[in-house]
């Protein structure tokens, strides 16, 4: 039996992770970690952590929401990311990730 | 201080759930064209495409929102928990219907559903000229941890 279980988790005032999981007994079969930020009334999504067609990997968007870059990247839990997200906050959108 | 708004979606609410997500995208081999098509330049499109799939193979669908600011909890005063216990219990077609329900006047019950769907603890969908009051929560948790 598959479990699906989707967050909301609001990190700090203005800034939250969305997160899309899929399990299979205790394997996690897919994931989607979304770091957005709120900007007048509308949270955008600037950073994406997921591991689509087997492949993890780490997304970065501009402010209009278009893909810049796709880094390769090991696989990632969500207790990782909001680890991530408390320390370097808004930091993360100017960051070098493949080093995060 | 979290406070966590939880819900366990019964086998309706994943019928529903999958309706809307072909409502939004045609039918499910156009939503799996352009996933693959293109891939993380539409995350949405992505995680609409692999949740459609898995719940056709009859997951369980589980969502929580955690927010750790203190003004959720806050939102959450007498009359409103009021509200959403009877929420809970009663399908209500409308804010009107609602109104009556609780026996309370519609302005107050409107803006208690406001502050409410602010927080995200309930959503207000337009059903034609009604506008009906939904729980997004089966349970509030409010974790000291």
């Amino acid at each position: 039996m598959m479990k699906v279980y989707r967050r909301i988790i609001d990190v700090k005032n203005g800034e939250r992770i969305e997160s899309l999981e899929i399990r299979k007994g205790d394997e996690m079969v897919y994931y989607s970690y979304n770091y957005k930020i709120r900007k007048e009334k509308v949270w955008k999504l600037y950073i994406r952590w997921d591991n689509y067609q087997n492949q993890p990997h780490i997304d970065r968007y501009d402010e209009n929401e278009n893909h810049v870059e796709s880094i390769p990247s090991r696989e990632k839990n969500l207790k990782e990311i909001l680890e991530v997200v408390d320390i370097f906050g808004k930091n993360l959108i100017s960051m070098d990730l493949s080093r995060v | 201080m979290k406070l966590k708004i939880i819900k366990q979606y019964s086998t309706k609410d994943v019928k529903d759930l999958k309706q809307n997500i072909i409502l939004n995208h045609g039918d499910a081999e156009k939503l799996k064209q352009r996933a693959y098509r293109s891939g993380c330049r539409n995350p949405d499109l992505v995680d609409d495409h692999v949740l459609y799939t898995v719940l056709n193979k009859n997951a369980t669908y589980h969502h929580e929102h955690i927010s750790r600011s203190a003004k959720s909890i806050s939102a959450l005063t007498p009359r409103r928990v009021e509200l959403l216990a009877y929420l809970y219990k009663n399908d209500m077609e409308s804010i009107m219907d609602l109104a009556n329900g609780l026996m309370r006047n519609y302005k107050n019950v409107y803006d208690d559903l406001k502050a409410l769907e602010e927080n995200d603890i309930i959503s207000l969908i337009r059903r034609g000229k009604n506008i009906k009051p939904v729980l997004n929560a089966d349970r509030l948790v409010i974790d000291f941890g």
